[in-house]
């Protein structure tokens, strides 16, 4: 009796052996997948970003640059150049926003539809909102393209942004921000913002060009990285 | 409050490329940079008889004061929640769940976690000959506060999904064929003038080229920073690699 009470204790003990190094086996293979699966979003990501500047990159040299020096050379009136590089955000805009946005299933809400159509439909609106995010500036333009509100439906319309200087230094996108979307770029000193302010303004007032303004009154994005709390 | 290497270049600004610098420098927050602006904030609430602000920053109003003269349409204020796995990302300054989401995000949400943004509108009403926007921003901002504090406090009851809660939001709809139809199309072209100059080996070494920069870069200023800052592309490894340089040459002018 001893011996099989003997048998039967080391059998569950190897069985308990067995089935611990298979649960560790099965947690290495799931740990082993999940980083599988966030090496391949990585890639995904980094992926979809180039394809943006890729896109961003050719529709600067083919259209942007050429609109820009032909507007320099005083062939194109301001007029016809705002215009122009409309059109050509409302073609860009899409490719932009589609891998981020989109595809990804970022989904957006409104609290006041009748409030976003009204500023779409104006001649020139600002909107001050609070930076929580670096992606402020891409949920803007995608407000700005969706002709879709739920039970309301509404014309695109041109997005503008007041950011910091250094933006329009950064490769691709700043360089189209800068060149084709006209956006209002502060060093953050006073003399010498208010009338780049005044005259972006105006040169749209002029040209009776809609857009929407962007602005985030804070200024800094308050984002630590996990270094700073260690 | 700016740093030593900070001030040397703000002392040589006459040239376009240390001014240049010295705005990087200023972009490339550093932790200290950060909790002096927050500390600054929130004694500016104090000092204006507010309870200090934990989920925004105070606004900056008289650089805002030029636009709100100049704009002639409505004014809107804008309050933008973050949510992502049920938790407010843009959640209190100084909390260590806080996450900022940027481009990488917005794409990791192929993954299963998509962001959700929630958009609250209001009209602001200022004339516009104002001369001191103070109150009416700090109002505004007030408000700001708040609504990311109910969001914060409904997600933490997981009280979010209710129907009464949901009510006030209309989604905004996007149309993914539509998307996609543009990105042919936009890709098609790029092959159709790619084939026509015979230079279509070029398109895809520069998309190569461009993957790689793109990669490594962020990966690079993720590791300096240990946070992705890519508002847009190839933002984190420039700030992190400024942030890096200014605090190396910081250390090195405190030493001599």
């Amino acid at each position: 009796m001893k011996s099989l009470a003997v048998e039967a204790t080391t059998l569950s003990a190897g069985m308990m052996m067995k089935l611990k190094s298979l649960a560790a086996a099965a947690t290495t293979l799931s740990l082993g997948k999940m980083a599988l699966k966030s090496l391949a979003v990585k890639a995904y990501c980094h992926f979809a970003i180039s394809l943006l500047c890729f896109n961003v990159l050719f529709d600067l040299a083919f259209f942007g640059i050429p609109l820009f020096l032909l507007y320099k050379m005083r062939i194109l009136s301001p007029t016809l150049f705002l215009r122009y590089t409309t059109f050509l955000i409302n073609w860009t805009t899409p490719i932009v926003l589609a891998m981020p946005m989109v595809l990804s299933g970022t989904k957006l809400y409104c609290n006041d539809v009748d409030l976003l159509v009204k500023a779409k439909a104006s001649e020139s609106s600002l909107l001050l909102a609070n930076h929580g995010s670096r992606i402020d500036w891409m949920v803007g333009m995608f407000v700005g393209f969706a002709r879709d509100l739920g039970k309301k439906t509404c014309n695109c319309v041109r997005v503008g942004f007041v950011c910091e200087a250094m933006i329009q230094f950064l490769p691709i996108i700043g360089w189209y921000r800068r060149l084709v979307a006209c956006d209002i770029f502060v060093w953050r000193s006073f003399k010498q913002d208010a009338s780049t302010i005044q005259n972006n303004i105006q040169d749209f007032i002029t040209a009776r060009e809609k857009r929407m303004l962007f602005l985030s009154p804070e200024g800094v994005v308050v984002d630590f990285g996990t270094k700073d709390f260690e | 409050m700016l740093t030593l290497a900070q001030k040397t270049l703000s002392s040589k600004c006459g040239t376009r490329l240390c001014r240049l610098l010295l705005v990087l420098s200023l972009c490339s927050h550093s932790h200290d940079t950060l909790r002096s602006s927050i500390d600054a904030c929130r004694k500016f609430c104090v000092d204006q008889r507010y309870d200090p602000f934990e989920y925004v920053l105070t606004p900056r109003y008289k650089g805002s004061l030029c636009l709100l003269q100049n704009v002639k349409g409505p004014i809107i204020s804008v309050c933008i929640a973050y949510v992502r796995d049920g938790k407010l990302q843009n959640c209190k300054l100084l909390s260590p769940d806080r996450v900022v989401p940027d481009i990488y995000t917005l794409n990791e949400g192929v993954g299963g976690s998509p962001v959700e943004v929630y958009i609250h509108l209001k009209r602001m009403e200022i004339a516009q000959d104002v001369s001191d926007p103070k109150t009416i921003f700090l109002e505004n901002y007030k408000e700001k506060d708040s609504i990311l504090k109910k969001w914060d406090e409904q997600l933490l009851a997981g009280a979010a999904n209710s129907e009464s809660w949901m009510a006030q939001f209309t989604p905004i709809e996007s149309n993914r064929l539509e998307f996609a139809f543009y990105q042919i199309i936009h890709t098609l072209l790029m092959i159709v003038i790619g084939i026509a100059v015979d230079r279509l080996d070029a398109l895809a070494w520069a998309f190569g080229i461009l993957f790689f920069s793109v990669a490594s870069c962020h990966t690079i200023g993720s590791a300096l920073n240990s946070t992705s800052m890519e508002s847009v592309p190839f933002e984190t490894g420039i700030k992190a690699v400024v942030a890096y340089w200014l605090k190396a040459k910081s250390q090195k002018s405190k030493s001599d």
